[in-house]
């Protein structure tokens, strides 16, 4: 198992190798399809009709995906004249298949029914890393210009984030509960103050996974090689869905570790996961 | 008076002929008195034409001695002078007029590193707002005047080479000097070389990391445009390498100053005006501290320093006694530090944000003459400062203290120092002064960022928000000349307003490994200084001097707390002996201990010593030339002893045999 895990993880860190060495590609026109709205910048997953819904997805992802947060954004169009389909009902479901077993990952898919800029958004957390054969993605689309019902399966490849942005450990204190720690911010890491911003998610079964609300986080940043940490750090406090935002202060450039300390109720309930952060 | 005048010429000119030998021309007469005159300019520092006139003193040396002056040790090179017990912050330290900032963040180099002896005209020394002619002070100013190229009929070349050695750490210095008139040229070139290992102690223990290597040269030229006009080139050049501190974590690698200035002098032949000097002037230090000489660094660090400054300053002398200056000078300063961990990216910080200063000033002296040989000597100063932080990493740094520094900072300062003096009949003579003086604080006391401080093993940060200190001060000196002696006090009394002091920032962690926390400046009530100086010339008989001086400085914060490195009571003497070219010194010094010590600076008590050294000079005329050999012993008995001012409780030299010989050509 263990053996398999590194194979995995080394051939995804090929992967990404490889399609880090990809230029980012300028969103392509789907033809006839009209364009989406959006011009940043985006790589292209791929293209997958989605069956009994007439239409097509076009998936794009804001970078290679990685464990951790994904964000992933669909366009969807009318198979049959090419416009773009901009009410329905869009949602994801990762899975990942391990021969003798399947589960899925963290998944936050929007309510709405109504495209923003021409993408129906959602965000995956990739709990570990994987090639297409392992991950794909369950594409379900309540066309509302239709009504029609369709769903398609889409294989991706899933590299590990390096260093690590996601974490998961068991809390004993919290009914031995597998929690999922995924960091978001930040993105760009400077030294100075940065926006901190994590997901929690516990483990409800293999295909569902709930976010966490009502933890207290607490961060502790230092640098390991000097043994300091940083003044007038926020502790992230809950947004929404799980989400937790603060800020993190970089005194200095070099590697940082960022301790998260998780409690519920003033019962301390992990403070052994950190991420690292190199500036 | 004129005795000592006589034996310190012979030792310190080529000029020594128009001396020995009457018979010479008058011009070679009037080229002494022009040598003559330098020293001469300051006649109320006895002690420090006494000690110069040893010859095997160094600039420190000299310092050490002179009124008022106590110098901060933190390795055998590099001494920091304080006046009375105002640091580098407070004071202003200058090489013939010209601004010069330290690159390093830990005072490593003073300005005073920069003038060998073999290039140093004469030092000026003034204490409290006294001092703020050139440059709002509160604490006073020390200005080194380099030798420059003279003017004498006299075509061929002078000189000298010169060598010493000092065995307590195998020290050599190699110095030498040209001077030579060409038509309405003149130049002079002189040079050292100073290399030397780890000294030792009193009892023979050996001061790991404390030899250094140095190299100098400076180079002046100057031309006669007519007979009322001249203009003038000087550059001063001075590299180091290993220099050790043992005080301290690091040592330099490698430290650098470029000082290029030029001038203008004009004599008026005009009813009003008197004379003008204008001078421009650019120096760039370059500083790089290592750790590479210390096997016990937890990890391999950089910290490089750098600082930038040119300037201006135009002294106008108008009849009537009164002087005009505006002066203008900009810094650029900067200070990193870079660590290396094995095997993980590697780490950078700005210790001090790179940040711009820049000065405007103008003076303003009035001399009144009254009656009854009574004067009244009024000076003014105001300064205008603009200070900020430029786009770089130390801005985004600081965010991190929700501090913006790249917004600009000014400074309106006023200096005022109003001297009256009178000279009774029976050669007594009275100084009363009252000063007012104003300093902003240093861009460390500003900017610096988790500055480590080994004194009291904490880190500091700046804090922009500081106000100026401001100091009000009451000074009297009083000098009474009996017939073989001379006798001179001076009496002062300071109260600094918003003194920039050090407190601990509770809840913040240090950065420094193996620090104990974090602390920041802040502007207390105030802070008293008060103290003494008092001098004796006792002219034994015409071959026999014997002087003593005595410093002591009392200081304290508004609740009572010693202020931190404020030297204790020190007696310091010397008898010399002088008979046709022999001369023969035997100094001694005495300091108390220092039991009042700010414990949270992490000031340490000091035992008293006593300290003697025995010089002696012997001056060999070689057809035209004077071979000068000189034999030191200091520190005779060989104390283990330490100033209370050294840094990290490092003693200083053991029992040291100095050996000169120069040849003045
Ligand atoms: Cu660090
Ligand atoms: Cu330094």
């Amino acid at each position: 198992m263990k053996l398999s895990y590194k194979i995995i993880a080394l051939s995804a860190a090929t992967v990404l190798t490889f399609s880090c060495k990809k230029k980012e590609t300028k969103i392509e026109t789907p033809t006839p399809i009209e364009t989406p709205v959006e011009t940043t910048t985006m790589n292209k997953l791929g293209e997958v009709y989605i069956q009994g819904a007439n239409a097509k997805a076009f998936i794009y992802t804001t970078s290679t995906l990685q464990t951790g947060y994904n964000e992933i954004y669909v366009a969807l169009f009318d198979s049959t004249d090419g416009s773009s389909l901009s009410t329905g009902h869009f949602d994801i479901l990762p899975i990942m298949d391990m021969g003798t077993m399947q589960h899925s990952s963290p998944v936050e898919n929007t309510e709405d029914t109504v495209v923003t800029n021409g993408y129906f958004k959602t965000a995956v957390i990739f709990s570990m890393a994987g090639t297409a054969s392992q991950w794909f993605l369950n594409l379900n689309f309540h066309n509302h210009k239709n009504q029609k019902f369709g769903a398609a399966k889409f294989g991706v490849n899933v590299a590990a984030s390096s260093p690590s942005k996601f974490k998961s450990t068991v809390v004993a204190a919290d009914n031995n509960a597998s929690i999922f720690i995924t960091l978001l911010n930040p993105l760009k890491p400077e030294v100075g103050i940065n926006d901190f911003e994590i997901v929690l998610h516990k483990k409800n079964s293999m295909m569902e996974f709930l976010p966490i609300d009502d933890y207290t986080v607490e961060i502790e940043p230092t640098m390991p090689s000097m043994g300091h940490g940083s003044p007038n750090n926020v502790n992230p406090v809950i947004t929404e869905k799980g989400h937790y935002k603060g800020k993190v202060n970089f005194t200095m450039s070099g590697l940082w570790q960022i301790k998260i300390k998780l409690s519920k109720n003033g019962t301390a309930l992990s403070d052994t996961q950190y991420f690292e952060i190199t500036i | 008076m004129k005795i000592i005048t006589v034996i310190l010429l012979s030792f310190l000119t080529q000029c020594f002929w128009a001396q020995t030998n009457p018979k010479d021309t008058a011009k070679k007469i009037t080229q002494l008195s022009e040598v003559c005159i330098s020293d001469d300019t300051h006649p109320d520092n006895a002690s420090f034409n006494f000690y110069k006139g040893s010859k095997l003193a160094n600039t420190e040396d000299i310092l050490s001695r002179m009124e008022g002056v106590s110098l901060i040790k933190r390795g055998a090179y590099g001494l920091e002078p304080i006046l009375r017990n105002y640091g580098s912050g407070q004071t202003n330290i200058t090489i013939d007029g010209m601004r010069i900032y330290g690159a390093c963040t830990d005072k490593m180099d003073p300005v005073s590193i920069y003038v060998e002896p073999v290039n140093l005209q004469s030092i000026q020394v003034a204490h409290g707002a006294a001092g703020a002619l050139n440059g709002s002070t509160i604490g006073g100013q020390i200005n080194f005047n380099l030798k420059e190229p003279s003017y004498n009929c006299n075509k061929k070349i002078h000189g000298q080479v010169g060598q010493s050695y000092s065995t307590i750490n195998k020290g050599s210095n190699t110095n030498f000097a040209l001077q030579q008139t060409l038509h309405k040229f003149s130049y002079r070139v002189s040079g050292a070389l100073r290399d030397a290992g780890n000294y030792k102690s009193g009892d023979n223990i050996q001061i790991k990391n404390s030899g250094f290597h140095k190299s100098n040269l400076s180079a002046a030229l100057s031309y006669k445009i007519d007979s009322l006009q001249t203009l003038k080139i000087n550059y001063l050049g001075d590299w180091g390498k290993f220099i050790g501190y043992p005080a301290l974590p690091m040592d330099v690698g490698s430290a650098s100053a470029q000082i290029y200035s030029m001038s203008h002098h004009t004599i008026f032949k005009n009813k009003k005006l008197e004379s003008n000097e204008l001078k421009v002037y650019y120096n760039h230090i370059v500083h790089q501290m290592d750790d590479t000489q210390r096997p016990e660094a937890p990890m391999h660090m950089d910290m490089p320093g750098w600082s930038t400054t040119f300037g201006f300053y135009d002294n106008l002398s108008i009849k009537k006694g009164i002087k005009l200056r505006v002066d203008y000078h900009h810094v650029n300063t900067r200070a990193d530090m870079i660590m290396y961990p094995s095997g993980e990216p590697l780490m950078y910080l700005q210790t001090l944000p790179e940040n711009n200063l820049s000065n405007i000033g103008f003076s303003l002296q009035k001399l009144f003459t009254l009656k009854h040989k009574q004067q009244i000597n009024l000076n003014g100063r105001i300064d205008l400062f603009n200070q900020s932080a430029i786009s770089s990493a130390g801005i985004n740094q600081w965010k991190v203290f929700n501090t913006d520094i790249s917004t600009s900072k000014q400074d309106f300062l006023k200096n005022l120092n109003l001297n009256y003096s009178k000279l009774f009949t029976g050669h007594l003579f009275l100084q009363l002064t009252f000063g007012y003086g104003e300093r902003i604080a240093t861009s460390n006391e500003r900017y610096g960022y988790y500055l480590y401080n080994r004194q009291d093993q904490f880190d500091y940060i700046g804090n922009i928000s500081l106000k100026p200190e401001r100091s009000y001060q009451t000074e009297l000196r009083i000098k009474k000349e009996f017939k073989k002696v001379e006798v001179s006090m001076n009496l002062f009394y300071h109260l600094t307003k918003d003194y920039i002091y050090s407190y601990k920032l509770d809840g913040y962690g240090q950065m420094t490994i193996g620090a104990f926390g974090l602390k920041t400046y802040k502007n207390i009530d105030y802070a008293l200084s008060t103290g003494a100086e008092f001098t004796t010339k006792f002219n034994v008989t015409e071959r026999l001097t014997h002087i003593s001086s005595i410093k002591y400085v009392y200081a304290e914060t508004h609740n009572g707390k010693p202020l931190p490195l404020v030297p204790p009571f020190k007696l310091q003497q010397a008898l010399r002996f002088k008979i046709q070219l022999t001369q023969i010194q035997l100094e001694h010094d005495y300091a108390y201990a220092q039991n009042r010590i700010n414990i949270d600076y992490g000031d340490r008590q000091t035992p008293s010593f006593h300290l003697f050294n025995l010089r002696i000079a012997q001056n060999i005329r070689i057809k035209s030339s004077i071979l000068q050999l000189g034999i030191a012993c200091e520190n005779i008995f060989d104390q283990n002893y330490r100033e209370h001012l050294d840094i990290g409780n490092i003693p200083r030299f053991g029992r040291n045999f100095l050996m000169n010989a120069s040849l003045l050509f």
